[in-house]
């Protein structure tokens, strides 16, 4: 991380999506309009089904799923000696799996208010007032828990801003672009809580220094990453890979979306020749490979194009409200997306998403996944749909 | 005889000599025309329904811009083919044109120029949702003489543009992405007004269809046996209209009855509507 400029805490308003590289842009535009046009699927499409189980393992194995370790740090700057005054609103980009700020909260030893279940959400009970009572930092992370998309799932949060008005101790408020939206819109927010902060993006150098120390930090095996199209060590040298530039601007600056992407993009060798072996004989050409002298020190993978999921045909404003109230709640139980959406929550729509890549499974919640979040986020955007900020 | 020589050369001379009339290029520019509207008409749309939904009502709008100006180029390029034109043929021409369309095709020119004005009034555009009489309904074309709007029940109502003339034409977004949904409900006038209308704002905030960077209002009227409420409220695809105000329906009788108020029994002789 040292060659890359150290990022910051920025005012929301003011986060930009990194720029994609030109050529990028136009094979974008391209494809949209194979898409569109010519209503031509892609014909892989990469999700865990279609890897193999041995691939995937040896994936994980030399490249952990990251900590975001430079947010952190960021965020122990923030709340360096907060007076009783302190009030922020911490704006983080969605499908963040592994809560970055409960992480850091619990490391640092700072109070994290813990959300209601979601089953008194909506319960016609009347809600409890949270007790903000104590010493030293408040950390409130995922807002989007604290209220259900639901004729009664709002009062708890609007009490838990009540409470926040009168309270008198530092508090760190954080929820996801796509909440945030809605409830400052529902619930004036805004008017409560002061003008939203965001980690700012990352662009292409501090993904790749960031992602070449990740892949170098766990010390087992020494891996290289060769560009598929014409066999380049994409982390050599000082200057930065177009594959960066596109994965800065399909990720749209978000770190674990990144990784994601990037952990998608990576096959072993085997793979990728069984996938060229396809390739030339769909096409009928043979296609130039490059084979690289691998040492045996050294592992190799392959960094290929990582094709977006595609929405099921014929079903697209059921998904994209599915992928909406998903999105603006972080995750959701299959009996909690009823209730949400009454007319598909209960329908097949969520299998077709499970399997077409958008949505996972976790703890019998259903989420977006992070590698998918950039074509839910455009395909939400030309529906006409509120996107979030990030 | 010196008369009917006269009158013989104004009328050689209103129209060109036959000979130096080219009739090809005539249906060159009639085919070229032709082709250009219907690759229009058939492109656009298409177009359409494919890109972002907050592009399609643009799109939709060029269609019979692109139909007129084509028309009127075709149309000032025939005419000095066939036509001698100078001041005094002009007159000619169009006083003929106008005791033609006057006897003969009234109606239809009415509905010309009634279409050429609504045209440039934006009266209504392809895509807009409008209401002319008691018919309501999508507009799915422009044509020069009337419209045809797909209403919510799915039938094809063509309505000619003279309308605009005698009725009053309501536009329910006037070329904008959405519209506003109103949802009736009438209730027993026996019941908490505050707790009922926030019932149905939070029905109306947490609907899946809403379009919530526009405004959610509950308006509330006595009748002579119930208490009207509306709930008004814009879905953000304003195709979804029927199922945002099915949902807003649906989940609001069940806030109204968790609220402690029932429906109204109306007596047989009031007539909400």
């Amino acid at each position: 991380m040292s060659n890359s400029p150290r990022s910051s805490i920025i005012p929301l308003e003011d986060y930009s999506f990194p720029d994609a590289p030109t050529i990028n842009r136009a094979e974008a535009w391209y494809e949209l309009v194979r898409q569109k046009f010519l209503q031509a699927r892609s014909k892989r499409t990469v999700t865990d089904d279609h890897l193999s189980r041995t691939d995937l393992d040896t994936v994980k194995e030399l490249i952990a799923e990251p900590e975001c370790r430079p947010l952190m740090s960021l965020l122990n700057d923030k709340c360096k000696n907060p007076d009783e005054s302190f009030l922020e609103l911490l704006i983080i980009p969605p499908c963040d799996s592994a809560g970055i700020i409960e992480s850091w909260a619990q490391e640092s030893g700072h109070q994290v208010l813990e959300p209601p279940s979601r089953d008194v959400l909506s319960s016609q009970l009347a809600p409890e007032l949270p007790q903000l009572d104590g010493h030293g930092l408040l950390v409130i992370p995922r807002l989007e828990y604290w209220f259900i998309r639901h004729h009664r799932g709002l009062r708890h949060v609007s009490s838990l801003l009540k409470m926040i008005r009168q309270c008198d101790r530092p508090v760190l408020v954080s929820c996801n672009s796509w909440c945030w939206r809605y409830l400052a819109h529902v619930v004036d927010t805004d008017l409560v809580l002061p003008e939203p902060i965001a980690f700012e993006a990352f662009n292409a150098r501090r993904l790749r220094d960031w992602l070449n120390e990740l892949s170098s930090s766990d010390g087992t095996d020494k891996v290289r990453f060769l560009d598929v199209n014409d066999g380049h060590d994409i982390m050599a040298g000082d200057d930065v890979s177009v594959r960066f530039e596109e994965l800065a601007d399909l990720s749209l600056g978000i770190p674990w979306v990144a990784w994601q992407l990037w952990r998608r993009s990576l096959r072993t060798a085997d793979e990728r020749e069984a996938e060229e072996a396809v390739d030339s004989e769909e096409s009928g050409k043979p296609k130039a490979t490059e084979k690289k002298q691998t040492n045996s020190d050294i592992k190799t993978l392959w960094v290929t194009n990582n094709p977006s999921p595609l929405i099921p045909l014929g079903h697209e404003p059921e998904s994209l409200r599915l992928l909406h109230a998903l999105l603006i709640h972080d995750s959701l139980s299959v009996e909690e997306l009823a209730d949400v959406l009454p007319n598909i929550g209960e329908s097949q729509i969520t299998s077709a998403l499970i399997r077409a890549g958008f949505i996972e499974v976790f703890d019998d919640q259903l989420r977006v996944r992070a590698s998918a979040y950039p074509a839910v986020r455009s395909g939400l955007s030309a529906a006409g749909i509120p996107t979030g900020a990030i | 005889m010196d008369e009917l020589n006269d009158s013989k050369e104004k009328a050689s001379s209103l129209i060109n000599n036959l000979d130096d009339i080219s009739f090809g290029l005539i249906v060159i520019i009639i085919a070229v025309s032709w082709i250009a509207i219907a690759t229009t008409r058939f492109l656009l749309p298409m177009l359409a329904s494919r890109v972002p939904s907050r592009f399609r009502l643009y799109l939709l709008t060029l269609v019979p811009i692109i139909r007129l100006v084509v028309l009127v180029v075709a149309f000032i390029m025939i005419i000095p083919i066939i036509f001698n034109i100078t001041m005094q043929n002009f007159f000619v021409i169009a006083g003929a044109v106008s005791v033609a369309l006057g006897f003969a095709f009234k109606d239809l020119a009415t509905s010309l120029i009634a279409g050429v004005v609504a045209l440039l009034e934006r009266t209504y555009r392809p895509g807009d949702w409008v209401k002319v009489g008691k018919d309501y309904g999508e507009v799915q074309s422009v044509g020069l003489r009337s419209i045809r709007l797909r209403t919510l029940n799915d039938d094809i109502v063509t309505i000619t543009h003279d309308r605009i003339w005698t009725e009053n034409i309501s536009n329910s977004n006037d070329g904008d992405a959405t519209l506003m949904c109103v949802t009736d409900f009438y209730l027993a006038p026996t019941h908490d007004p505050v707790k009922v209308r926030m019932a149905l704002m939070n029905v109306a905030i947490t609907s899946a269809y809403l379009n919530f960077d526009r405004p959610v209002s509950v308006i509330v009227s006595e009748t002579p046996s119930a208490t009207h409420y509306q709930l008004k409220a814009y879905p953000y695809d304003m195709r979804d209209q029927m199922q945002f105000s099915s949902d807003l329906t649906v989940r609001g009788k069940q806030a109204i009855r968790e609220a402690g108020a029932e429906g109204a029994h109306a007596p047989a002789s009031v007539d909400y509507a």
